[in-house]
């Protein structure tokens, strides 16, 4: 989802789901699941024509059947950019 | 040793296109196509260059031959701004080339391939987006539904491998 003008502001947040399932008919043992989620989150601010500031936000979890414990990932990023 | 082999196949292809009115079209194709095995699913020599992963080719592989399916249907309604597009797609396909796997009691595994029953594979795809003029906002939802059974050897062990995958997505940012 973002937000439609962007004159001044840019917002965009999201997620993404996915999960897999593997099974083999004899070789029960190497069967597998796994899922991944991820949320983000941006802000984007123009505070001058030339002058640019923005920051991001990601969130991920892993899970897999072959591990008891979930994999959690967060990533921030940050940037300001100045136009010469 | 030279290698060379020569087969000779027909491909029929079958389009039919409807466009029902402005920002509306829906698609049909059917498809028959073949995969020629890689080069290295064919080359006979052992690559034993990471000892615990030792892949050979078969030299007698045949090519897979595969009827596909494919249906899409793309609307955009120009009053409400919406955004749709479906795309479902259904492959079968005979002489599947599989993977043929062998793991010994010190995890070193050898990897080769072979020709062996059918492979079918479904793969859906949905999206809408729209654009939310009283709220200010567009979102758009991304959804991927994906089926896949094909043989698999494993330790001498004849398997059949069903993968089913599934993704959505609340906004694509890039």
């Amino acid at each position: 989802m973002q937000n439609n003008r962007k004159r001044k502001v840019d917002l965009k947040g999201g997620e993404t789901y996915q999960r897999n399932n593997t099974s083999f008919s004899i070789k029960n043992n190497l069967d597998r699941e796994f899922t991944s989620q991820k949320y983000f989150g941006m802000i984007g601010f123009d505070v001058s024509k030339i002058f640019n500031i923005n920051t991001r936000f990601d969130y991920i979890i892993y899970t897999d059947n072959g591990f008891s414990i979930q994999q959690k990932t967060p990533i921030w990023n940050a940037a300001m950019s100045y136009s010469l | 040793m030279q290698f060379q082999k020569e087969e000779l196949c027909l491909n029929p292809v079958f389009f039919l296109h409807y466009k029902s009115k402005r920002g509306w079209g829906f698609r049909f194709v059917y498809s028959k196509f073949i995969r020629a095995p890689a080069p290295n699913y064919t080359n006979p020599f052992y690559n034993d260059l990471n000892p615990f992963a030792i892949s050979t080719g078969n030299p007698d592989l045949k090519t897979e031959k595969t009827n596909s399916f494919l249906t899409t249907a793309n609307i955009y309604d120009f009053n409400s701004s919406i955004n749709f597009n479906a795309r479902p797609q259904y492959q079968n396909s005979n002489d599947a080339i599989i993977r043929n796997v062998f793991v010994n009691k010190d995890y070193i595994r050898t990897l080769s391939y072979q020709n062996n029953g059918k492979r079918v594979k479904l793969i859906a795809l949905v999206n809408l987006s729209e654009k939310l003029n009283s709220w200010g906002v567009r979102f758009s939802l991304k959804n991927k539904l994906s089926y896949n059974a094909a043989n698999s050897v494993v330790n001498f062990e004849l398997n059949n491998v069903v993968s089913k995958d599934y993704l959505v997505k609340f906004f694509d940012a890039k």
